[in-house]
């Protein structure tokens, strides 16, 4: 049973924001305390909101009022602070629900994944293979949403796959060669 | 593998990164002959180099690095961009 499924998410956007007063309006528009630390994210009231750079956040899986909801963020962000880009068709979500997904991951990405380095509020830009990806833990034990390009998108799939079918990392049982 | 600890990621292998060069000042008011000197004669040395290197895989910021080209110890990381409010790096 291969647990790696692809999510639809119904709206990505890439979120430009410069300056403290143009944060802080932006995370009152999201109903959040405060914009996501390096390398965190947070649920927001429209979706998952991710850190990518240190002025770069990705909403993901916004939930409603989508087609008002651009223009809403670029309001609360001001002409001159940043942006609002829609790329909802820049990256496709896949799940990787598996008691031994950290085990199935660290066959192809170089980050250290244990619970007490990436716990369930962090994300991370890195490489699956030679793919770049968006890392994103999910709440549970051992949940990852990984944020691909469409092109890579079969590359990264075969290695998870490969990883899940041919567990290369298992100690064998005692007595087993 | 080197492994350069991004002020924003942490500590990431080096396939994350892009080498962007040695950092040099680089004049306003130059020849071409000038520039091309900036641009493609390095200087090599053996020992601390002041490099600059870009996490293209993570995110995308423009670090300076000093390095040592004999043993590949790295001394000292630091963002190009000086953080203002938004979170300290990592
Ligand atoms: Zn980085």
């Amino acid at each position: 049973m291969i647990a790696l499924s692809r999510v639809p998410l119904a709206m990505q956007l890439a979120l430009r924001v410069r300056g403290h007063a143009a944060r802080v309006r932006l995370a009152s528009a999201l109903h959040i305390p405060a914009m996501p630390s390096p390398n965190r994210w947070t649920a927001s009231s429209h979706g998952d909101l991710l850190w990518l750079g240190p002025e770069e956040f990705l909403l993901a899986q916004p939930g409603s009022d989508l087609i008002a909801l651009p223009t809403f963020l670029a309001t609360a962000i001001g002409p001159s602070d940043g942006a609002v880009v829609d790329v909802s068709s820049a990256r496709v979500a896949l799940d990787l629900d598996e008691s031994d997904a950290r085990e199935v991951l660290a066959s192809c990405c170089a980050l250290d994944l244990h619970p007490s380095v990436f716990a369930e509020d962090h994300c991370a830009q890195t490489l699956i293979g030679q793919a770049p990806v968006v890392l994103q833990r999910l709440p549970g034990p051992s949940s990852f949403r990984i944020l691909v390009r469409p092109s890579p998108e079969d590359y990264v799939t075969r290695w998870l796959q490969d990883a899940i079918v041919h567990p290369s990392w298992r100690v064998p049982p005692e007595g087993v060669e | 593998m080197l492994q350069i600890t991004c002020p924003w990621c942490g500590p990431r292998d080096e396939p994350e990164f892009h080498y962007g060069g040695e950092g040099m000042p680089l004049p306003p008011d130059s020849t071409d002959a000038e520039w091309a000197a900036v641009l493609y004669q390095r200087p090599n040395p053996a020992g601390r180099t002041n490099e600059r290197w870009v996490h293209w895989a993570g995110c995308r910021q423009w670090m300076h690095v000093v390095r040592d080209t004999l043993t590949h110890d790295i001394h000292e990381v630091r963002p190009v961009r000086q953080p203002d409010d938004f979170g300290s790096p990592a």
